[in-house]
Formats: structure tokens, C-alpha cells, sequence
């Protein structure tokens, strides 16, 4: 009993273990698995991050038509809502094209937004 | 005079609801912080409340329909009358002249008595159940209440004070001055039980057993949404103060003795400290440093343990008038 | 009036406990109920079903491996680990010295982990909310830790694959673990500075699983090392680096569920210990990290793999008739015979406000029995 009360006086004064969510966050370490980055000019469209993505969240599309004189062949269109941030297509990728990056902030309400295209249209 | 009074009556009431959701936003900080939690803001229980009157009301089919809709109402309605014949603050009581101490302990049965019908009437097995525990739970701390009750007004009795049981005589009279130590022993033992019975009375966790989330999924409340929950969780609120400011004009009704507006002002404020100190021992610190009774314990603390030591402490009164 | 009402016994009555109840997870017990008391229970599993044994039919080893984390939640890198060695004792590879410790070490801390969510899920089928709150928090210390480890906080991506761990340990994990393990042990404190007010007047006595039903009905791991069966796959049947370690299974003898929150207690101090002696072994030299490979065959044969979970003892089999992906893969999950047939068993008899306690003293996890 007296060790209960002295263990939640010591709680009352100490600092908290959480944060304030929205407005401070912990930091994020090195090597986190969050949003792809991909350099579309470094990818050689081997279709290897296609083919080894276990939720086929990676689909191989053709460029745009006002870019495709640049950039001619297939490129991976990722839909983070498949997606289960394994870091399968990065470790595979033989140029470093995909990258995943430590911005976990994906929540939207736009669905559209959900699907990272290889290039802007 | 009466006019003021009758004037005076919602003012009162949303004074009280807003006290009470004020300590609902300390409580939840403080109990927050003693679980190594940042806690919400002091505002969340207004935004609860207020999100909750915006939404949908849903009945169940199978309930009791103008009971299930009605004892919300009659809930908050009976626990802000039992405000007006309590001394609130600085000020005496509104209604103190038509009622006295024991209309008080028959009203503080009304609102737990108005949770029942509620829980019956929602058709659903889990606040039946519910239901059940919060009768039994009743008729477990009414008695250790009553005797504590009726020991004070015994005191005043013997004291000479006139109209012992009216709430004047009851605050006018501190009763730490009318006994000798032996009595000042059971006088302690009274206000340690009576500080044991506010939990039960409020159902905060050690004895939230009609409510018990975990097991009967909200008891009571189970089937309730949108603004009759409101209302409840109003009454909820406004159930501390009251119970609170009982035990305050039972027990501490000392004031700082200032005459004029600044005394009642100070009074006031003297008062809400009171009435937070109590809060924070009664409810938020019980609430985080223990876990819920079952229903056979909650009946054993009450009954056994607890008239035990008030009995004492009758006793050890009785002793202390006699010598 | 009052004979036809005794008639048709209208105090007794069906209550649904779960799925969706704030005391149970995705998972349904129906309680016949007379008055307070329980006359029957019947488990009522499949709310979590995801079909990982079909889906595993069609994808490679590592592919794998990232499905095994989902098998239960909370336990991601235990299972990962199931899944790896069922792997590798098909393939017959030979694994890293380094990537062994640091399989024991995820898997010690996953455990720990566990435990903490354990006594944070018991603590709050009792209604003792600062418990809840307090395990929970010091749970995210470890995640914290996981996320420095295998870059994700509560999945760890196949982190112990087949062939090792996908990366090496980062340089700054070795003093950040040691300082989470003293946490840990502050959690430990704070445990038991609670426990008089609050597990022990609801949990002593309650739900009592005797040693001849825990053999019968098929406990394994922490429960029925609560009931005085002291069997241990890390002990009975080793695998890993465990052999090499010096670890104690602690048992009681009592069974009730507040043997089995103090045995949940003396593991984590157990665990501690084993993640302090592999941290001291562990090798110095780098780890080449393991990259996900296309067209990776399983050579052809069956296996049978069991482990120590934190919930019990965990099983894969897995059959490959020497393609990319395994013929078959069966996984077995300890909580499925704690939650149906002991959960039955100890529910009959007990009183409604007892039921989240036994629940959640089981240690159970709808995620792994319903697969």
C-alpha cells in the first residue's frame, strides 16, 4: 500500500514518458523503413522491385506521352497502400534508383495521393 | 428573498457543471501524470460533452423507451437539486430552510437509483448486469454513510445545538470543537469511511463495478450514446462536487471568518480547494492506485470492514460524551 | 407468477464476451451466465483469420519471412525467427556466428516485450488502468529499440530471415540496449510496488489450471510453467546459441493466474540476463547484410520446427518439393489450445468479473490461432 503511494507521488513529479504527438515527436532513427524515394534517372527498368515485392504493391508503367521521347521504357508506379515498407525493392535494386526514407507521415484523405507515380505528370 | 433564491437556481447549475467538468480535466491531467502520461488538455471533458450532444442518439429496440430517454434528465436534474440544499462556497445553502441532512441522504440515493432504471430499462444483458451490481452496491455503502451521518447529528444533540439534523446547525457548529480526543479518534474513523464511500458513491475504479468496461462492456451506460450519454456524464461530473461539498459541510465547513464580499469570495476560494483536495485523495488517486473489486469485495469492504470502524468510531464518540 | 417465472429461469442468459468488447481482443467467448456466475463458456475463434498458410504457398523464403511477422502481432521477430530456422534446416546453409546472437538477442527482446504487454493487458482486464499505461509505455522503449535495429517499430520486415539478419546491428545499438534492460528493470520495480493493491486481491485463487488438465488440455510455455510443468523448448530442445547460455526456467506450483503473472514476471528478469551474457559474446567483425534473391530454390524435404514464443511453444512445418516456394507450410500457434480448450475448462464456474482476468492471464493472441 505505502509502496503503491510512493511509487505515483514519484510518477506525479517525474517527467512523462509520451509527447505531445502533433506538436513534438520523437526522433527517427537512421535506416527507417518509410516513404519511397525514387530517382527516376538512375533506374535502368530492370523490373527487378516488381518482381520481388510480396504484395505486388509495384507496377511497371510506361512514361507519360509528353516524356516518353526521354524516358522510353517501363518504370515502377508504387501504391503505398499496398505497400508494407519491407525494403525488399531497396535492397534489390542493382542502381539505387529506390530508396525508403524516414518520412512516416502518410496519412491522407486524398486517395489519389496514395500512389507515388515514376514521374509528375 | 425567495425570488433571489429562485433566480439563483440555474446559475447555480451551470456554475456546477462547469466546476465539475473543470475537476473532471484535473483529474484526468493528474491521474495522467501519475501514470507517466502527458493527459489530454483541461478542456477535454467540455469537448467531450460537446462532441457528444452532436451526436446521434441512438435508442435500442428493445429498451424501455420514455424510461431509457428520461432518467438521463431525471439523473442530472436530481444531483444539481441535492447542490441547492448544500452550502455552496462562501454562500448558504438556497433551499436550506426546506430541507435538512437527512432529505440529503435520501436525494444522493435518487441519481444512483435513476442509473438502475436506466440499466433495466436498456434491454441489453451487460447493463442489466449492471444494473444488478450497482442495487447491490447501494444497499452496501448506504449504511456506513448513514451511520456517519447520524453520529454527527447525535453529536450536536448532546452539544445543546438546536435542530440538530438541519444543515445549519451542521455547518454552523464545526464538529471538531465539540468533542474531546477520544471522540476526536472517532470522528477521524468516521471521515476516513466516509472518504471510502465517495468512490462507491461517484463509481469511480475501485468500485466501478456497474460500469466495469472489461467485463460487461460499460454496464450500465452499455446501450446509452449521443446526448443521453451527455447528460450522464454531466451528472457524473456534477456528482463530485456534490458529494464532495457533503462531506466538506459535514466535516470542514470552517471558513476564513472575513466579513463582506471579500470574505464570501475567500470562502469560496477556500472551498474549492477543499473541494480539490478531496477530489484528488478521493477519486483520482484511488482511481490510479487501485484495481476494480469484484462484487462479492465491494459488499465485503462495505459491510464489514467498514461499519466496523465507523461503529468504533460511534462508539469511541458515545464514550467521549459520556466521560 | 413467481413458479412460472423459476420455470422458465430467466436469470439465466447468454452474454457475449467479444469480439467486439472493450475486454477481449478479436475474439468471442460465449458465456452462459446465471446470475453472476458462469455456468458454460464456449470459445468462439476465426475472427482474425487471414490465411497465412495458403498465402505462404506462394511466395519465396524471404517473401515469407515478411508474412511471418503478421502471424502474431506482438511477437513479430519470435515468429520470424520459427520461420528462418524452418528454412534453414531445409536449406542446410550455414549461419553467420554474429547473426545467431543477434537472432537470440531480437528474440530475448521481443519476448521481454511481450511479457510487458502481458502484464499491461492483465492489469487492465482487472481495471487497474496505471498499469495498463505504465507497461505499455515501457513497452515503446523496446520498440524504440527495434526501430534503431530493423528500421520498423512494430514490424520487423523479415528482419530474421533465412540465411541470418537482414542488416548488422548499428554501432550505437550495444549501449542503447543496455539502457533500455534499465528500464526494464524499473518497470520490473514498479511491478511489484503495485502488486499488493491490485493483482493480487483479483488474481489469487482465480482461474486455477492444475497440473493433470494443463497436460491434458495442452499448455505449453509460461502457462504451464504456472502449473508446475517445467518444460522449455529453449531448454528441452535447444536450438540457436542457447545451449551456450546460462538461463533458469522459473515454475510455480499453484496455477492460478497470479502464478502465471509472477512467472511472466521472473521470465523478463530471465530474459534480461540472457540479453546481458549475448551481448558480452557477441563477435566484434561486421555482418554482411542478407538481400532478398530472385529464383532462390528450397531444396526438397520436410521439417518439423518448434520454438519458445512467449506465449508457448510455436511450430512451422513446412514441405518443399524443390521449388521457389514451399509446398506446404503449416504454422502452429500456442494459443489456440489455450484459448479454446483451457479457456473452457477454466471459465466454467468462475464469476463474470473473473472472466477478463483468466482471459488475459493466459497470455493469448487471436492473431496466432486464427492464422
Amino acid at each position: 500500500m505505502i509502496k503503491t503511494i510512493l511509487e505515483l507521488i514519484r510518477n506525479l513529479f517525474k517527467k512523462p514518458m509520451t509527447v505531445r504527438f502533433p506538436h513534438e515527436s520523437i526522433e527517427i532513427p537512421e535506416g527507417f523503413r518509410g516513404e519511397h524515394a525514387y530517382e527516376i534517372d538512375k533506374c535502368v527498368s530492370c523490373g527487378l522491385c516488381f518482381r520481388v515485392c510480396p504484395n505486388r504493391a509495384i507496377e511497371m508503367i510506361e512514361a507519360p506521352e509528353k516524356h516518353r521521347d526521354k524516358y522510353p521504357k517501363t518504370y515502377p508506379r508504387i501504391d503505398l497502400g499496398k505497400c508494407c515498407f519491407c525494403g525488399f525493392c531497396e535492397d534489390i535494386c542493382p542502381t539505387d534508383a529506390v530508396k525508403l526514407t524516414k518520412n512516416v507521415y502518410l496519412s491522407t484523405f486524398d486517395s489519389k495521393s496514395v500512389i507515388k507515380e515514376p514521374i509528375e505528370k | 428573498m425567495m425570488w433571489i433564491n429562485i433566480m439563483l437556481i440555474p446559475v447555480v447549475g451551470f456554475i456546477a457543471i462547469v466546476i465539475g467538468l473543470l475537476y473532471a480535466g484535473i483529474d484526468r491531467v493528474l491521474a495522467a501524470r501519475m501514470q507517466e502520461r502527458v493527459g489530454p488538455p483541461l478542456t477535454q471533458p467540455f469537448l467531450d460533452v460537446f462532441k457528444l450532444m452532436i451526436k446521434e442518439n441512438i435508442i435500442p429496440e428493445k429498451s424501455v423507451k420514455w424510461l431509457f430517454n428520461s432518467m438521463p434528465i431525471v439523473c442530472l436534474a436530481s444531483t444539481i437539486i441535492i447542490l441547492f440544499y448544500l452550502p455552496f462556497g462562501g454562500f448558504s445553502p438556497i433551499l436550506g430552510d426546506h430541507g435538512d441532512l437527512i432529505l440529503v441522504l435520501y436525494l444522493l440515493i435518487v441519481p444512483a437509483l435513476t442509473l438502475v432504471i436506466a440499466g433495466f430499462s436498456s434491454g441489453s444483458p451487460y447493463a442489466v448486469v449492471g444494473a444488478q451490481r450497482k442495487m447491490i452496491m447501494m444497499m452496501s455503502y448506504e449504511f456506513p454513510l448513514a451511520i456517519t451521518v447520524v453520529s454527527i447529528a447525535w453529536l450536536l444533540t448532546v452539544s445543546n445545538v438546536p435542530d440538530p439534523f438541519s444543515l445549519q446547525a451542521v455547518t454552523g457548529n464545526p464538529v471538531w470543537g465539540l468533542v474531546g480526543p477520544l471522540g476526536f479518534l472517532g470522528l477521524i474513523l468516521q471521515l476516513l469511511v466516509l472518504l471510502f464511500v465517495m468512490p462507491g458513491e461517484l463509481g469511480r475504479i475501485p468500485f466501478d463495478v456497474p460500469e466495469a468496461s472489461q467485463e460487461i462492456a460499460g454496464g450500465i451506460l452499455a446501450e446509452y450514446s449521443g446526448r443521453n450519454l451527455a447528460l450522464f456524464y454531466l451528472a457524473d461530473a456534477v456528482k463530485v462536487v456534490v458529494f464532495a461539498s457533503v462531506i466538506i459541510a459535514l466535516f470542514f465547513p470552517h471558513g476564513l471568518g472575513v466579513s463582506g464580499w471579500v470574505g464570501v469570495l475567500a470562502d469560496s476560494i477556500l472551498f474549492f480547494i477543499k473541494l480539490f483536495l478531496l477530489m484528488f485523495l478521493c477519486s483520482t488517486f484511488i482511481r490510479v492506485a487501485m484495481s476494480r473489486f469484484r462484487i462479492t469485495q465491494v459488499v465485503y469492504v462495505y459491510w464489514i470492514p467498514s461499519v466496523l470502524v465507523s461503529l468504533t468510531g460511534l462508539l469511541l464518540m458515545l464514550v467521549d460524551a459520556l466521560l | 407468477m413467481i413458479k412460472k417465472m423459476n420455470e422458465k429461469n430467466t436469470t439465466s442468459y447468454e452474454l457475449l464476451f467479444g469480439p467486439a468488447h472493450p475486454g477481449s481482443g478479436n475474439f468471442s467467448v460465449r458465456l452462459r451466465v446465471d446470475g453472476e456466475q458462469v455456468t458454460s463458456a464456449r470459445a468462439d475463434p476465426g475472427y482474425l483469420h487471414r490465411g497465412f498458410e495458403k498465402l505462404m504457398e506462394y511466395r519465396d523464403r524471404m517473401q515469407n519471412s515478411i508474412l511471418s511477422d503478421r502471424v502474431c502481432v506482438f511477437e513479430a521477430l519470435n515468429w520470424n525467427l520459427v520461420h528462418a530456422e524452418a528454412v534453414d534446416e531445409l536449406t542446410g546453409e550455414e549461419i553467420p556466428e554474429k547473426a545467431r546472437y543477434i537472432r537470440v538477442l531480437m528474440a530475448e527482446l521481443s519476448r521481454i516485450q511481450s511479457h510487458l504487454i502481458w502484464y499491461g493487458a492483465t492489469s487492465m482486464g482487472i481495471g487497474f488502468d496505471t498499469g495498463f499505461k505504465i507497461a505499455f509505455g515501457y513497452r515503446d522503449y523496446i520498440l524504440d529499440l527495434f526501430e534503431l535495429v530493423t528500421g520498423g517499430r512494430v514490424y520487423p520486415a523479415g528482419y530474421i530471415c533465412p540465411g541470418g539478419v537482414r542488416r548488422d546491428l548499428p554501432d550505437s545499438a550495444k549501449d542503447k540496449i543496455i539502457h533500455v534492460l534499465g528500464k526494464t528493470r524499473e518497470m520490473l520495480r514498479k511491478c511489484e510496488s503495485f502488486e499488493k493493491t491490485t493483482l493480487r486481491h483479483r488474481t489469487k485463487g482465480v482461474g486455477i489450471l492444475n497440473r493433470g488438465d494443463a497436460l491434458r488440455l495442452g499448455a505449453t510455455g509460461p502457462i504451464a510453467r504456472a502449473s508446475g510443468i517445467s518444460s522449455d523448448v529453449r531448454f528441452d530442445d535447444p536450438y540457436e546459441i542457447y545451449p551456450e547460455l546460462d538461463f533458469e526456467i522459473p515454475t510455480r506450483d499453484e496455477g492460478d493466474a497470479y502464478a502465471r503473472c509472477i512467472v511472466g514476471r521472473e521470465e523478463i528478469q530471465e530474459s534480461i540476463r540472457i540479453v546481458e551474457q549475448v551481448l558480452e559474446r557477441m563477435p566484434e567483425k561486421k555482418l554482411e547484410p542478407i538481400k532478398p534473391k530472385l529464383a532462390n530454390k528450397i531444396p526438397e524435404g520436410e521439417v518439423y520446427v518448434r520454438n519458445e514464443i512467449a506465449r508457448g511453444e510455436a511450430g512451422v512445418y513446412m514441405k518443399s518439393v524443390g521449388e521457389e516456394t514451399p509446398y506446404r507450410c503449416k504454422i502452429r500457434g500456442p494459443s489456440l489450445l489455450h484459448m479454446v480448450p483451457v479457456l473452457e475448462h477454466l471459465l466454467k464456474g468462475s464469476q463474470i468479473a473473473d472472466v477478463p482476468a483468466i482471459y488475459w492471464s493466459l497470455n493469448i493472441c487471436p492473431a496466432d490461432m486464427d492464422r
